[in-house]
């Protein structure tokens, strides 16, 4: 190779880490100690094209190597510390244990209750209303005329468990199910659809309406052919009455609460008497239309009432209604307490990762000698950083 | 494999040799359609290497500034592995008439 030829590659070969320098000078060697060593100039420029497109490579070839070896060397420094010093080891790793566990626990309790949407489209615009009066749930005559006269929700329904626990003979045995009346428009509101067959009609949720029954996805697999054939237009026998499969729900759909068996139409009478008016024991679910808001529907709901009151003075004397957010009606009043259980229980983490860093800090006598020995701060601060990853490991394994 | 690797191992199997016989050898043999340059030519060394596919011979004398490399039974097998892979995506080829 020529003087410039070998300068240029030198110059780029020292921009490569230490270790590869050694081994590329050893290639560079070979080549211009070969009989052929004049290399043409496009030679040459092809060659260090190669120097610099391999650089990047390199650097991250050596920086991956150092970094598993000084980690996993600091893994085994971090573990022997804590198997020399079982008291520490013990206490620091119990007292992260304890601090993650409570934290774990009361925010399972937030997501679960407060944090997590619900499982259906659009499950921000849904809305229980809540009715309460002589006794807490509204009659059908009044929700009739309440999703007759509202505008600011795009569908409501209603929905109540039946009076006793359902008994289905399967034939060979009973078993007792866990159902729901509901209206015709409750998959609407919900945003879902049966993953077999359909939901019942508005026609057969008229009184008089032909005996119609929703399953869920585990009662079609339980009971109905192991799920295997579509169940549609099978009859099944509910406490003595027969009922005429037309739909399957999805496996993941349960509604209002786990575990619900069937759905059958309520199948309400809109235009009751006084009596009827005045004693219901439904509950009712509502989608806020386009462009409306819980504040707006809120008002509606409280001109309606009003109106309800002055129409049916004798029945809807007492009649409270309120829209309420998922939230606001599985918490009730209880929401501000249970986020100042949460603020203590984080507290109570801080606490604790306090008091191990307490203790941390008494036991850097093996450090001290480390940093004598000349390690640098970045070194030391890595030992500990492990130490403490692995007891924050282990605390929350516990 | 990558296709540097490969072409090494190839460059190996009729005996040790060094970085730059590496080098030619691949172009000969290719017709210059592969060209390793130092870079990657090192850079393929020191995996097969950690690999244990290749190993590094002792330098015959103090003059001789040039470090051989020799083909490890591992490397043999891997590289036999190898080519029945190629030969087999090639036959793939042929019976789809890619190739004739």
């Amino acid at each position: 190779m020529n003087r410039v030829a070998t300068k240029l590659l030198a110059i780029l070969t020292f921009l490569y880490p230490s270790k590869f320098r050694a081994g590329l000078a050893d290639v560079l060697f070979s080549i211009s100690d070969s009989p052929d060593r004049q290399l043409p100039p496009r030679r040459v420029l092809w060659m260090c094209w190669d120097l610099i497109r391999n650089l990047p490579g390199a650097w991250i070839d050596v920086m991956a190597r150092n970094r598993s070896d000084v980690l996993l060397s600091e893994l085994r420094y971090g573990f022997r510390g804590l198997i020399r010093s079982p008291a520490y080891a013990a206490t620091a790793i119990g007292t992260i244990g304890l601090g993650v566990w409570a934290s774990a626990v009361i925010f399972s309790v937030v997501w679960g209750v407060v944090l997590q949407p619900l499982p259906y489209p659009g499950g921000q615009d849904l809305f229980m209303i809540l009715a309460e009066g002589e006794h807490p749930g509204i009659s059908y005559p009044n929700f009739a005329d309440l999703r007759e006269r509202s505008r600011s929700f795009a569908s409501l329904a209603a929905y109540r468990a039946p009076r006793e626990v359902a008994t289905f003979d399967t034939g060979d045995w009973s078993v007792q199910l866990s159902g729901m009346e509901a209206t015709a428009s409750l998959p609407t509101v919900l945003g879902v659809e049966a993953s077999v067959g359909r939901w019942f009609s508005e026609t057969e949720d008229q009184p008089g309406g032909p005996p119609v029954i929703v399953v869920s996805q585990s009662f079609s697999e339980k009971y109905l052919d192991g799920g295997r054939t579509p169940p549609i237009g099978r009859s099944v026998q509910i406490d003595d009455v027969g009922f005429a499969v037309v739909g399957v729900m999805p496996a993941d759909f349960s509604f209002p609460y786990p575990d619900i068996d069937y759905w059958i139409p309520l199948r309400g009478e809109a235009s009751g008497s006084e009596r009827a008016r005045r004693f219901g024991n439904l509950s009712m679910i509502a989608r806020v239309a386009p462009g409306g808001s819980a504040v707006s529907a809120g008002q509606e709901m409280s001109g309606i009432t009003a109106a309800l009151k002055r129409e049916f003075p004798a029945a809807n004397a007492s009649l409270r209604i309120s829209v309420l957010s998922r939230k606001e009606y599985v918490l009730g009043d209880v929401a501000p307490r249970l986020w100042l259980m949460f603020a203590a229980v984080i507290l109570f983490l801080l606490v604790a990762c306090s008091n191990v860093a307490v203790l941390t800090y008494s036991r850097t006598a093996g450090l001290r000698v480390r940093l004598a020995v000349g390690a640098s701060r970045l070194a030391i601060a890595r030992v500990v950083l492990t130490e403490c990853v692995i007891v924050t490991a282990l605390g929350s394994a516990l | 494999m990558t296709t540097a690797g490969y072409l090494i191992l190839l460059s190996l199997v009729e005996g040790p040799s060094h970085g730059y016989a590496i080098m030619q050898e691949t172009e000969a043999r290719t017709s210059s359609d592969v060209m390793l340059g130092p870079a990657t030519l090192y850079r393929s060394l020191e995996r097969l290497l950690a690999d244990g596919l290749i190993a590094e011979q002792a330098r015959t004398s103090d003059a001789d500034r040039r470090r051989e490399y020799s083909i490890t039974p591992a490397g043999r097998a891997a590289l036999r592995t190898e080519a029945e892979r190629l030969l087999d995506l090639g036959s793939q080829a042929v019976a789809k008439g890619v190739l004739s």
